[in-house]
């Protein structure tokens, strides 16, 4: 191995360096939104939804998941008007969540509360969920109160389990046992009871959801 | 003219007498190989270690030793590359799960040519994150990093077919006829 071929070694092991390196490589960058429409949706509709995300933005709302919004729909072939009503309906449901959480609420938060309210959870659940949460997040809370709802509890027992959870200050595993239970009575509708507040211990998160290897 | 000339005896002489030296030569010879001289104790370790660094060589490979070399840096890359790809990944069946993290997607479609996840975090997009085939039949993954959040997706199988995650829960919305899945990654706030 002569000297010149260091160099050469060297960017071999930098570029092996480089391929090994994971975080942004099923990521990629954020795709223009007017480019994205332009390619689906016609020009006017295209000049509507980019303005009502704009106009959003400037209200206060989060950009990014008004795009994502967006987004979503041109990868589903959707109309102009289709994504436009969808990015409308959902900045409405992120200010609502917005109002109802607290101006200092972060953005995650505000997100999974949009989502709790388009399922019909009433703004005063989030504003207690938050309350009762401390300086600790409400993503877990808000989340699980949706997935419970989706998964078919009741939004008024889905509800009370949330917040007895929250007033408890359980730990994250608590909320996961809610939402384990809610599996199992989904795949068994006629199994009697409701989720119960309190998660009986020794049901370890992921069992019986899964049929993935 | 020959050796015994008197003559060129006593020029012979004349040569073989050193030139008469300046006393002070000695001290200032010394004193600029102080100045300029290589340095003494730990910084003339350093000076020696690092012409031995930079002093061009040549090494001797047989054309095998050489491949070997060459195998083991491969070994050594591959290596590093599979480990960063399986990093303890959470699947979606975990629940909620902290961040940042590796969340693991697995589905199952058998007969699919080909699998791709999209979602919020990648813009939707169907040509950015490809499902691998695993070993087995019909059954898709991959470990995708996710920041903390709740996070919608869907599988799209062969380039058309959008279909949810049955193993997640279903998304609230659905706006547009598919229905997609959640996915959260908890926060630590």
């Amino acid at each position: 191995m002569r000297p010149t071929s260091m160099g050469a070694l060297r960017l071999v092991l930098a570029l092996g360096v480089a391929g090994a390196r994971p975080a942004a490589a099923q990521q990629p960058a954020a795709s223009s939104l007017d480019t994205r429409l332009r390619s689906r949706v016609d020009d006017a509709s295209r000049s509507r939804i980019v303005a009502l995300v704009d106009s959003l933005a400037e209200s206060g709302v989060a950009r990014a998941p008004l795009n994502s919004k967006a987004l979503e729909g041109v990868g589903k072939r959707a109309s102009g008007t289709q994504i436009e009503s969808a990015v409308r309906r959902l900045g409405a449901d992120l200010q609502r969540a917005r109002t109802a959480l607290g101006a200092g609420a972060a953005e995650v938060e505000i997100e999974a509360g949009a989502d709790a309210l388009s399922i019909g959870v009433a703004p005063d659940v989030l504003t207690k969920i938050r309350a009762g949460r401390g300086n600790a997040s409400a993503l877990l809370p808000l989340a699980t109160l949706t997935d419970l709802v989706s998964r078919g509890i009741p939004v008024d027992e889905a509800a009370r389990t949330v917040l007895s959870l929250s007033a408890r200050h359980s730990p994250d595993a608590s909320y996961r046992e809610a939402q384990q239970r809610a599996v199992t009575r989904e795949r068994s509708p006629a199994a009697p009871g409701s989720v119960p507040p309190h998660a009986p211990a020794g049901l370890p998160a992921g069992k019986g959801r899964s049929p993935r290897p | 003219m020959t050796d015994d000339d008197p003559k060129l005896q006593r020029l012979a002489k004349e040569l073989r007498q050193e030139p008469p030296l300046d006393s002070t030569l000695d001290q200032r010879v010394m004193a600029l190989v102080r100045q300029h001289g290589p340095a003494a104790g730990r910084s003339g370790l350093v000076v020696r270690f690092r012409d031995w660094l930079l002093e061009p060589r040549t090494l001797r490979l047989s054309p095998l030793a050489g491949m070997a070399a060459a195998a083991l840096v491969l070994i050594i890359i591959a290596a590093s590359v599979s480990l960063s790809r399986h990093q303890p990944a959470r699947t979606i069946a975990d629940g909620a799960i902290s961040q940042p993290e590796w969340v693991r997607f697995v589905f199952t479609a058998p007969g699919a040519a080909q699998v791709s996840l999209v979602g919020d975090f990648n813009d939707w997009d169907p040509a950015a994150t490809p499902l691998h085939a695993t070993a087995a039949d019909g059954v898709w993954s991959i470990s995708v990093p996710l920041s903390a959040g709740r996070h919608e997706y869907a599988f799209v199988v062969d380039g058309a077919d959008w279909r949810p995650d049955p193993a997640a829960p279903p998304a609230a919305r659905s706006d547009f006829g598919t229905p997609n899945s959640v996915v959260t990654v908890a926060d630590r706030l």
